[in-house]
């Protein structure tokens, strides 16, 4: 009796050591042990390389590359590509140009269009490596603002004035005489992102992005031709660049999303594993959040062995050429 | 209404408000909660502030004023 009492306990620690280490051994691990392809990360990742990424019809964030995490923005929701509001990105590492004509709209558009707002009519230029800033303020004055940009140790980013122009008038050495300072003269009621201090503006992207939202930390910023250019990730970022392996490795331009949930259209993909390529590759890929599933509708799909997606895309403005060639003459 | 920022003193008249508020409010940056302030006011105004300055013997910086002021009413050009 003693003895089967024993034969039992062994058998039974054997099965517990057995259905102990199957918990314990990485998911990874069981996937390829049981021949299915490896799971990828729980939240998903993107990478990006060479994209023009279109927020709305005239904001485009020029894309070299980025690396991060596409979060739900609204919770119990997955992340769906046909409603910004949902998506949040979190910026890990990567580079972002957007135009002044870009910056321009998004000032007049979203961070000062409001009743009441103390800088309305915004133009945005760069005179060599700093940026002009031309307003009227509280609806009467017309001021020109001309200084540099710097990233904060905070993420955001700081624009220092050399000069100001207001009426028509040299303004900063009377300002600085009199001890007079910008934040006193626009008074802002909803300040959306850009914060006076002193005669600084301070821009926070993470409030004065439009949807999708933006959680990121920039960490340098400078002007190249009419380009603003945003750096993110300290010194591991270049590290961070090329740590997703796509399916399709020889694309220049394209988007990565790998791991986590997506939904987009009638789709739902559980461990998402999709590459947006691009089908004209002499050019980064310019894609349009709004538009994007016109883009994927014209363009081709192929699954590969493991699961993954392959959606070969048009540029945006192509499409939009070859939608205005199709129109019948009037 | 806001405080008016002139004090009547005998035969004088002085600001009674801060220096960088009679400034914006002479350049036009600011409205010192006018609605729509006339034009002669703040020309009033800037000659106040450049008295003051010159009183407290503030030369550089009332020259400096003035010659902001002659960019809006060329007639605050010095002689």
């Amino acid at each position: 009796m003693k003895k089967a009492l024993g034969l039992v306990g062994v058998v039974l620690g054997c099965a517990a050591v057995q259905v102990w280490g199957q918990t314990k051994a990485p998911k990874a691990e069981r996937a390829k042990r049981s021949g299915a392809p490896s799971a990828g990360p729980a939240t998903t990742q993107f990478q990006i390389r060479n994209v023009n990424f279109r927020i709305d019809e005239s904001i485009t964030l020029e894309i070299a590359w980025l690396r991060g995490e596409l979060l739900s923005n609204e919770p119990g929701k997955l992340p769906t590509f046909d409603d910004k509001a949902s998506l949040l990105m979190k910026i890990d590492a990567g580079e972002v140009a957007m135009s002044t004509a870009s910056f321009t709209d998004l000032m007049n558009r979203y961070v000062f269009n409001y009743p009441g707002a103390p800088l309305t009519n915004i133009r945005v230029s760069t005179e060599g490596d700093l940026l002009r800033q031309e307003a009227t303020m509280h609806n009467t004055v017309p001021t020109e603002m001309v200084g540099s940009l710097a990233a904060l140790p905070d993420g955001r980013i700081r624009f220092r004035p050399n000069t100001i122009r207001a009426a028509g008038v040299p303004a900063k050495k009377l300002m600085d005489a009199v001890g007079l300072q910008t934040s006193k003269l626009v008074k802002g009621t909803d300040p959306r992102g850009v914060d006076i201090v002193g005669d600084d503006l301070i821009m926070d992207l993470n409030v004065l992005m439009p949807p999708p939202r933006v959680r990121a930390k920039v960490s340098g910023v400078r002007i190249e031709g009419d380009r603003i250019v945003q750096t993110f990730g300290g010194k591991d970022a270049a590290a961070a660049r090329e740590e997703l392996a796509p399916p399709d490795k020889e694309a220049a331009n394209y988007m990565y999303y790998r791991g986590g949930t997506i939904r987009f259209r009638k789709f739902i993909m559980e461990d998402t594993d999709v590459q947006i390529v691009d089908a004209d590759p002499g050019d980064p890929l310019d894609y349009s959040l709004e538009r994007y599933f016109d883009q994927i509708v014209a363009g081709q799909s192929r699954n590969t062995s493991n699961g993954a997606q392959v959606t070969s895309v048009p540029d945006y403005h192509d499409l939009q050429r070859r939608g205005s060639s199709e129109q019948p003459a009037p | 209404m806001a405080k008016s920022p002139i004090v009547f003193e005998d035969e004088r008249l002085r600001l009674t408000i801060p220096l960088a508020d009679a400034v914006s409010f002479a350049m036009g940056w600011s409205d010192l909660g006018y609605r729509d302030p006339a034009e002669n006011l703040r020309q009033v105004i800037g000659l106040l502030a450049i008295d003051a300055l010159q009183r407290a013997e503030q030369w550089r910086l009332a020259t400096m004023l003035q010659t902001c002021l002659a960019h809006r009413w060329p007639a605050f050009e010095a002689d």
